[in-house]
């Protein structure tokens, strides 16, 4: 018990920096539940492997998947409590109206058939790059070295926005 | 790198609905760890430009892979110890030098088929005798319409009539 309570100290930093990173703090997930529910099946895991012979590499799937999981969990729960809708009723709506919508739809729908244009390598670099991913993440997903990832990336993006400002015109 | 309207990040991403099915947390757990057959690859990584939810996942893990990765290592180098301050087989030394001997005598060999000189293919002929027929003589007395030595396979040795190619003493 007293390794896993190691090991758990030296795991929960590194989770909750991305999570903050990546989901941030309003979003509809409670770190510390994450945390919790990922700590839960690393034990459960843990418990079983009586003389540590497990790989890092199954244990980091283990943690990878109990994180996807819980991260799934709290996306689909409704953010807030009930009784926070009256005051919710009280904030100024801020949201685009109908036309405002309209223009934003077709502008996304624009942007979609640019980069489905684009080479499929080029169109999946961008997409990536939109997503959030940087550079050496798309390196990491498209399995190439960094240099190219970067490459590949630039290029993209100089072509969507040669295609978008052709649209404009 | 070039940079985008900061607009159409936001846009895309708000356009980029998670699509009915998407793949199991365990795919994208693997997908994270680098673990996962290439076609599979491909597959998920063209689901994650089309559902932010999973990128944002994605991103998570990924975001969070070299911590993990650290203190996984730690954790299983703290916890085997033992193994590496192991003391080394009183017969190991003695086995180190058969190695080193193997080694030495293939690059001998190696060598000696290099740089060994090769017969000279006159010199060859001479300690055939006459009777050898090289390739180079077929081809020479093909080239000057001579009458070709084309296989002529009688044991005797007497000429045959009608020359043919690959004439054997089966009837062939």
């Amino acid at each position: 018990m007293e390794s896993f309570e190691a090991l758990w100290q030296r795991l929960a930093g590194p989770i909750r920096a991305a999570v903050a990173r990546v989901r941030p703090p309003d979003a509809a997930l409670d770190a510390d539940d994450l945390l919790q529910e990922v700590r839960i099946r690393l034990w459960e895991v843990y418990r079983g492997d009586n003389n540590s012979g497990l790989s890092p590499s199954y244990y980091l799937r283990v943690v990878n998947s109990a994180i996807i999981d819980s991260l799934r969990r709290h996306r689909s729960r409704p953010a807030g409590r009930d009784d926070d809708a009256e005051a919710l009723d009280s904030l100024p709506d801020d949201a685009p109206g109908p036309e405002g919508r309209l223009a934003a739809e077709m502008q996304a729908q624009r942007l979609k058939t640019a980069i489905d244009d684009l080479p499929p390598a080029y169109g999946t670099a961008v997409a990536l790059y939109l997503q959030g991913y940087n550079v050496a993440e798309i390196a990491g997903l498209l399995q190439c070295n960094p240099d190219r990832a970067h490459n590949l990336t630039y290029r993209a993006i100089r072509e969507l926005k040669k295609r978008m400002s052709e649209c404009d015109e | 790198m070039s940079e985008l309207d900061p607009r159409w990040r936001p846009l895309y991403r708000r356009h980029t609905a998670a699509p009915d099915a998407c793949p199991t947390g365990e795919r994208l757990a693997g997908l994270a760890a680098g673990r996962i057959w290439p076609w599979q690859r491909r597959r998920l990584v063209a689901h994650l430009t089309a559902c932010t939810d999973c990128a944002d996942d994605v991103r998570v893990l990924l975001d969070a892979r070299a911590g993990l990765e650290a203190a996984f290592a730690a954790h299983h180098a703290a916890l085997k110890p033992a193994a590496e301050s192991r003391p080394a087989r009183p017969w190991q030394p003695l086995l180190r030098p058969l190695p080193l001997a193997a080694t030495a005598a293939a690059a001998a060999v190696a060598l000696a088929v290099v740089f060994l000189p090769r017969p000279d293919p006159q010199t060859s002929r001479q300690l055939a005798g006459d009777d050898l027929i090289l390739a180079n003589d077929f081809e020479i007395s093909i080239a000057r319409n001579e009458d070709p030595l084309l296989f002529q396979s009688s044991f005797d040795g007497a000429p045959d009539p009608e020359p043919a190619l690959f004439k054997d003493n089966f009837g062939g």
